[in-house]
């Protein structure tokens, strides 16, 4: 009997830190998610999240060039329908509170487990497909 | 007190750049030892673990590095002389410098000024490291009448003089934010700070803090031609 496959959510993943880059995309990688493309600066974020349009990206806050927010507020400006979780050291009410107002459609702070990390992608991703 | 702030925003910034991010990576790293082994893949785990150790030893050394900044153990276990010292000797090490330091200070200085006077002593020295081209870099000690004098000298090439002259906002506008800082440092321990320099000529810093003395201070001006 034929087993219908979940297709891996199609995710990118920006941090200017080469060591959280390549850890987060192994344990997204180990937890079954495709990790489309990397970035480590906010407007080669942008241009990437354009082209390889994924289902969701996860963007640091503090990059060079342009923070998180930053990047999640163009995409909102655009009325593009890519989610950005944005992931930061900071875990700060003032701050949280910019990248809810720049439509970011999660926050996680450094140091979560991964279970936090899966269901916030998997809730992030319910929710697109409910709209 | 701007030119502190803007240290301390420093000190954050490698903190966020450094330990933070060497042990958020060690968090996932974990994370994924833990799939492994709900899947029961215990050889994957004890490869995974391995790495660990290394990058644990390079968070620990991060984080040891951004401690030393703060505040060397050496500056209260032996003194400003030895902490010095030590600090020039890793100088030397790192860069092939010529490092060399005098100590013509004739009693042990209070605290306080031994730390303003180490912390001048390495922002000026790893100015020169960063910007001077230099061969050779010497630290003088003095102890000269009511307080303490550092000298930092360089051959370096040297800059515009007119640089000297600027308010600290400004240094700290135009990117120079390691002199306003030793600046503001010694002038807020009520000390005087001068520099000279020129172009081709080397550089030299000159930090005079007051200690506590019972031959009573000398003027300030009076130090500072002393020293030159």
């Amino acid at each position: 009997m034929a087993t219908l496959e979940r297709q891996a959510p199609r995710i990118v993943v920006a941090d200017d830190d080469p060591h959280v880059l390549k850890a987060l995309t192994m344990l997204l990688e180990e937890g079954h998610y495709d990790v489309v493309g990397t970035a480590t600066d906010g407007p080669s974020a942008v241009d990437l999240i354009v082209e390889s349009k994924p289902d969701v990206a996860i963007v640091d806050f503090r990059m060079p060039n342009m923070t998180g927010v930053e990047v999640a507020e163009a995409f909102t400006r655009a009325s593009a329908e890519v989610p950005i979780i944005v992931f930061s050291a900071y875990d700060d009410a003032g701050i949280q509170s910019a990248a809810r107002g720049a439509g970011v459609a999660a926050y996680l702070v450094k140091g979560c487990r991964a279970a936090k990390l899966f269901a916030t992608i998997d809730e992030v991703l319910a929710r697109r497909a409910e709209v | 007190m701007k030119t502190i702030e803007k240290e301390r925003s420093q000190i954050a910034a490698n903190i966020h750049d450094g330990p933070v991010q060497q042990l958020t990576a060690l968090g996932f790293a974990v994370d994924r030892c833990m799939l492994r082994l709900h899947r029961g893949q215990s050889e994957a785990v004890r490869i995974l673990l391995e790495d660990f150790q290394q990058e644990l030893s390079s968070s620990i050394t991060g984080l040891r590095q951004v401690m030393g900044d703060l505040r060397p153990p050496i500056l209260d276990e032996g003194g400003l002389v030895e902490a010095l010292r030590d600090f020039l000797a890793a100088v030397e090490l790192r860069t092939g410098m010529q490092c060399t330091l005098v100590d013509r200070l004739r009693e042990p200085i209070d605290g306080d000024a031994e730390t303003e006077l180490y912390r001048v002593a390495q922002e000026a020295v790893t100015n020169v490291v960063k910007h001077a081209f230099a061969s050779e870099i010497s630290v003088m000690l003095l102890g000269i009448g009511g307080g303490v004098s550092l000298v930092v000298e360089d051959n370096g090439c040297g800059f515009d003089p007119r640089r000297l002259g600027f308010a600290n906002d400004i240094l700290v506008r135009t990117g120079h934010f390691g002199l306003a800082l030793m600046r503001e440092r010694v002038e807020l321990f009520g000390g005087r700070f001068e520099m000279a320099t020129r172009l081709g000529a080397g550089t030299a810093v000159r930090a005079w803090v007051p200690v506590q003395n019972d031959d009573g201070p000398l003027s300030r001006r009076t130090i500072m031609q002393e020293v030159s």
